[in-house]
């Protein structure tokens, strides 16, 4: 049985660097991470499980940290923005408008990003599935289809 | 609050018995994800969180015989990718969204505070098995008994694993919104036609305050007629909520058994 | 040879920034000492505060002051000063803010929010316009007698009309008289939000020596330096406004938002700083949302379809406070016929108190409400006449020298909309008049409406644009126009880069704004910042080439009307071996022998409003519209008929902007202008419940559209050019929400041969209609 009372020091794996932070046990992952840990990728934009703005992926899979205990992360490998490097899906967003105001595109990129790992040649349904996780109130998504599909054929093409 | 991680399932139910004797308010977790938005939103105050997450078999997904048996804390997702379970993707794969699935529990979407707990909705329909945990041990319920409106378990205990039967007939489902599909249901409909007892089985989730199910004997009525019965006993209960009235509710229900019937039984 | 760089889809300056994580929205920024706030709001729509106790909340640990309404006794507003900085005495509607803990962490201020008690005396909420405005209606605002106001606005005290706007053009009741087909129809829309995807967020810091600094994601810096010194009066110097990258505004952000709140708890704590960022709640319901309207159009015609008349009645839901609403109605009287030309026009738009969350600036400044009526009453006009609805509207399409309900003239920069009615019929493969049999139970069906838009703006709206360069010969472009996402400061330096000669990799623009050193710009909003700051930039970029021409014509000895320049080169056209680069003359330049003369070059450029006037009390004759775009929107509807629901597989725009100067940039405009149209239309507005609460107040409840939900959009520009904009460019940034929810209804109206006048437009809507029996 493992007890945590009050304050207690953590250990968090995020982009293949573990770090320590001080939490109370009902902190959120999101929350630990930006503000323990500096990363402001991920972004607080409802707090409630409905925007997606502070999706990271946790073993490889999108989650959504804001409603996620930062306890339940320890012992896994994080991933937030700040953790891709020069991926196709960030080039493909500048290229193609998958953003505009730039708020919802840390989370949409994590999302993005663990799909086209997980299912690299995901059809419409299955796209729409996964995007639908996140919102974004500029671009009325047509430049996130367009990124994403920008991606699907450069990677097919290799 | 404090914070729990149990190993074993007695361990879980020992340390919720011993909070509970010194008068704190614990709950049970493994996903979270609604305790953690009540808790900042205020809507939910408690003293301890007791996480399930460390019993192992809790995870499994596994096939033994003819049996398939689903720990408590099991994601949708991995119900929706197993090759087993995936029968349940065209129910399991509209609650909440995608992402949200990867955490969101079997357990968690069942036993959690919110009303719809769509999940069971299948798993009446198969007729189900449940062991719940408790200070003595580990008890197997028919999960039919145990479920009126919410799963009743006995104060302290926790949903442990479902036990399915292999064999069965093809799920019948729809599920509609007020608009966007990611938003609560307006009416899930889960219908099911067991050819071995001569039961029809009707689940529906948002229709009501709480999901209501029914389980009808069909001795010689043709489908129409049983369909019939099932619809007159649960037309009073449609709710008017913020989302839908309780005539469209009714309409929903009705196009959506037309469509049941227009298939083979 | 330069070629023109205009046209071409440049990325984002901003670009790599944003998709790396490296962007700093306000609440990512971190002060050493920075204090954090949390609010507690009112969960009554109307009632009398009779007690807030506060002091178990001022002994919590960490909790550095509790602010209430008491704390600051003067009211604040945009136009009309209203309001309280929140709430005092009394609430006026469903979660406005009664009370502020600051303290050293955000944890710390939410727990002691909990200790806060407050006691009220619940009175009964007004909710809807049309109870406003009955005889015996409560007044919200008993005060408005002693509420300070600018003069273009008129608030009737004694009633809960905060503004009343009259047009009054020809003769309407002779047009009616003369009439062969008239309608009338009534639409209503509920007040909803902006949904930004970045909650707003204001810093605020009071130095000893009395300088005020502000970190806010404002859109409009210059209007909150004003207003914080016209109300808390502190040199306007003193007060320097900050804005880092912004997340989304769509208007909501314009104004004055959190930023005087968070100067008098900075002011109560001593001058620390203080950041009040906004929780989803509070983003949605205790900052402003935007407007809702009850409007009755009824349209005078002659048989062939001519429109002789409009006779109009638009009565706002304003919701509490007034805010940027009084101006919101008034920009609906100005254009309240939509872009048809009509002789005789009487327009009565009235902005309306209720007690529900109140209402600021939202894109298409009541366009987009003014339009849904309009675009209905069309359509109607049509079936009655047995007309087709693309028809109809290009016989009363507006043209340049015609006069809009103001009586102003548009100019010869008036776009093209006969075209875009023409080419949005095309796009939807025409026969928009007819539906189609898909099977038996979906049908589908096109819709159309028009649109257009002048920025509502103060006759002196200005801007600026500052040009320095650095040692490479490249140059920084300084604008007071905020990123929000817009990409406006990509096109002005496009429209540099074009100027200038200088490749685009050349022109850095300033990303954050700074009211003490950006050129002062009146606000990012209206659609107006490509146009206004790039004409300044022009101006700048002019400026600056004379000054360099003048050190190279020294440097060269050649007069400086054979100069020419290209590329960071500047030479004699006769002789281009003759040359000096910007490098060399941009910080002064140095002889051989070391002397250095004329030191760096500044280009500077300024813009303002010409010609404008306000608009007469009694008829609306004025000229207040500095530039029109206008265009036209449909949609193809797939509805299924036994349950009401349905897809919008399409939706196209055709758009005359003037001149398209980045077409990615500018497509992105238009269709998150549509896609945000779309979600105002089929599924936003707040929902409230008997005691006036509201019951949609977090997003898994107030639903926008998500990715599953976008239509396959199409979207093409004409290019009439704005003779007076830079290039021929003109404003699109708000347009293309205008028309959504007039063709969104007509399509789904003729799918389902029923009469949708309101907004949402839920399946459960359509098919309650369909019940009733149809209308045709």
């Amino acid at each position: 049985m493992i007890q945590i009372k009050g304050l207690t020091q953590i250990e968090l794996n995020v982009n293949s660097e573990v770090r320590t932070a001080t939490i109370s046990p009902e902190d959120t992952l999101l929350r630990v991470i930006r503000e323990s840990l500096g990363l402001i990728g991920p972004k607080v934009g409802c707090e409630n499980g409905d925007c997606g703005a502070c999706t990271v992926l946790l073993d490889g899979k999108p989650v959504k940290s804001c409603m996620m205990l930062a306890l339940d992360a320890v012992g896994k490998e994080i991933v937030t923005v700040e953790g891709l490097n020069d991926t196709l899906i960030q080039e493909a967003f500048v290229e193609y408008g998958g953003f505009q105001c730039g708020y919802c595109t840390s989370g949409f990129l994590m999302n993005a990003y663990a799909m086209l790992d997980a299912v690299p040649d995901a059809d419409e349904t299955v796209k729409s599935e996964w995007l639908s996780s996140n919102l974004c109130r500029c671009t009325g998504y047509e430049g996130i289809k367009k990124a994403v599909a920008f991606v699907q054929k450069s990677q097919k093409n290799k | 609050m404090d914070y729990y991680k149990a190993e074993t399932p007695e361990e879980a139910v020992g340390q919720m018995g011993q909070l509970t004797d010194e008068g704190l308010q614990a709950v049970y977790y493994a996903g979270g994800t609604e305790i953690v938005t009540n808790i900042r939103k205020g809507a939910l105050k408690v003293d301890a969180f007791i996480d399930l997450k460390g019993i192992p078999e809790m995870h499994l997904i596994e096939v033994k015989d003819d049996k398939i048996i689903l720990g408590a804390n099991v994601t949708l997702n991995q119900i929706i990718e197993h090759p087993e379970t995936a029968f349940l993707k065209p129910i399991l794969d509209k609650i909440a969204d995608h992402t949200v699935r990867n955490v969101l529990t079997l357990g968690g979407n069942i036993c959690g505070r919110l009303p719809y707990r769509e999940a069971v909705l299948p798993l009446l329909a198969l007729d189900a098995d449940i062991e719940v945990c408790a200070q003595e041990g580990v008890e197997i319920y028919k999960l039919r008994d145990l479920f009126d409106k919410r799963l009743k378990l006995p104060k302290g205990t926790f949903l442990y694993r479902i036990h399915l039967l292999k064999n069965r007939n093809t799920l019948f489902s729809r599920r509609e919104t007020e608009h966007t599909a990611v938003d609560y249901p307006i009416l899930h409909t889960v219908l099911y036609s067991d050819d071995k007892k001569r039961t029809v089985f009707m689940g529906i989730s948002g229709f009501a305050a709480f999901p209501i199910y029914s389980v009808v004997d069909r001795k010689e009525e043709t489908a129409e007629a049983v369909v019939k019965r099932m619809l007159q006993e649960v037309e009073s209960l449609a709710k008017s909520d913020d989302r839908a009235g309780a005539d469209y509710r009714l309409n929903l229900l009705q196009v959506h058994l037309n469509e049941w019937l227009g298939g083979k039984l | 040879m330069w070629k023109t760089e205009l046209g071409k889809s440049f990325v984002r300056k901003e670009g790599k920034e944003k998709v790396t994580g490296q962007v700093r929205y306000g609440g990512d920024i971190e002060i050493p000492g920075l204090l954090h706030a949390a609010t507690k709001t009112s969960p009554n729509a109307f009632a009398r505060i009779l007690e807030i106790d506060t002091s178990e909340a001022e002994q919590m640990p960490g909790v550095k002051i509790v602010f209430t309404g008491q704390d600051y006794d003067q009211n604040v507003g945009l136009y009309l000063s209203d309001k309280a900085i929140i709430a005092r005495n009394v609430v006026r509607h469903y979660g406005e803010i009664v009370a502020v803990v600051v303290a050293d962490t955000y944890k710390q201020a939410l727990n002691a929010v909990e200790k806060i008690k407050v006691s009220y005396d619940v009175m009964t909420p007004v909710m809807s316009p049309s109870d406003a405005l009955k005889p015996d209606a409560p007044l919200l605002h008993e005060n408005m007698e002693a509420y300070s106001h600018i003069a273009p606005i008129h608030p009737e005290p004694g009633s809960n009309v905060a503004n009343r706007t009259k047009v009054r053009k020809g003769d309407v009741g002779k047009a009616f008289s003369k009439a062969d087909h008239v309608v009338d129809v009534t639409v209503e829309i509920p007040p909803g939000d902006h949904v930004a995807m970045e909650p707003r967020v204001a810093i605020a810091e009071i130095k000893k020596s009395g300088y005020v600094h502000i970190t806010s994601s404002t859109q409009a810096p210059f209007v909150v330096k004003n207003l914080m010194s016209h109300f808390f009066d502190v040199d306007p110097g003193k007060i320097i406004v900050d804005v880092p990258m912004v997340g989304g505004g769509f208007g909501g952000k314009a104004g004055l938002q959190l930023e005087g709140l968070a100067y008098l708890l900075s002011k109560k704590a001593g001058g620390r700083p203080v950041r009040v960022v906004n929780t989803r709640e509070d983003d949605l319901l205790a900052s402003p949302g935007h407007i809702g309207l009850e409007s009755h159009v009824k349209i005078a015609a002659d048989a062939k379809g001519k429109i002789l008349g409009m006779d109009l009645v638009f009565n706002f839901n304003s919701g509490a406070y007034a805010d940027y609403a009084v101006n919101v109605s008034r920009a609906a009287a100005i254009s309240c016929t939509g872009p048809y030309s009509v002789e005789n026009v009487k327009c009565d738009s009235l902005c309306v108190y209720t007690n529900m969350p109140f209402a600021t600036a939202y894109r298409g400044f009541g366009h987009i409400e003014m339009s849904f009526g309009i675009e209905r009453a069309m359509d109607t006009l049509a079936d009655q006449i047995g007309l087709d609805p693309v028809e109809l509207r290009k016989i009363n399409a507006i043209k340049a020298f015609d006069t809009t309900p103001v009586q102003s003239v548009l100019n010869a920069s008036t776009g093209d909309i006969e075209t875009c009615f023409t080419r949005v019929s095309e796009m939807l493969g025409g026969n928009l008049g007819e539906v189609e049999h898909v099977d038996a139970q979906h049908i589908k069906a096109k819709g159309i409406a028009g649109l257009w838009k002048a920025p509502a703006m103060p006759t002196n709206t200005d801007a600026g644009a500052i040009l320095t360069f650095n040692s490479d010969g490249s140059c920084n472009l300084n604008v007071g126009v905020v990123e929000i996402g817009q990409g406006t400061k990509t096109g002005l330096a496009q429209l540099v880069s074009e100027r200038l000669k200088l490749p685009m990799e050349k022109v850095h623009v300033v990303m954050p704004v700074n009211t003490s050193t950006s050129p002062s710009d009146w606000a990012t909003a209206a659609s107006r910042g490509l146009m206004m700051a790039g004409v300044a930039a022009l101006e700048a970029c002019d400026d600056a080439i004379s000054q360099i021409k003048t050190i190279a014509a020294s440097v060269l000895k050649a007069p400086e009307r054979d100069l020419v320049y290209e590329a960071g080169q500047i030479f004699v056209s006769d002789d281009p071996t003759l040359s000096v680069s910007f490098a060399e003359v941009v910080l002064g330049y140095v002889y051989p022998n070391g002397n250095a003369v004329y030191g760096q070059v500044i280009g500077k450029g300024r813009y303002i409003a010409k010609h404008l006037t306000d608009v007469d009390q009694e008829t609306g004759k004025g000229h207040p519209d500095l530039e029109w775009t206008l265009g036209a929107e449909g949609v193809e509807v797939l509805l299924n008929v036994n349950t009401g629901r349905y897809k919008i597989t399409k939706a196209v725009c055709c758009m005359d902007v003037g001149k398209v100067v980045n077409p990615e940039l500018a497509r992105g405009q238009v269709v998150g202008g549509m896609a945000m149209g779309i979600g105002y239309t089929i599924m936003e507005g707040f929902k409230f419940n008997t005691r006036g609460q509201v019951t949609n107040g977090v997003l898994r409840d107030y639903k926008i559209m998500r990715y599953d939900d976008a239509p396959e959009y199409s979207v093409e520009f004409l290019e009439t050019p704005q003779q007076d904009g830079p290039y021929g460019a003109r404003g699109l940034g708000e347009q293309s929400v205008i028309g959504m929810p007039g063709a969104i209804s007509n399509a789904l109206s003729r799918a389902a041969k029923v009469s949708l006048n309101t907004i949402p437009m839920t399946p459960e809507l359509i098919w309650k209609q369909m019940q009733k029996g149809g209308t045709k």
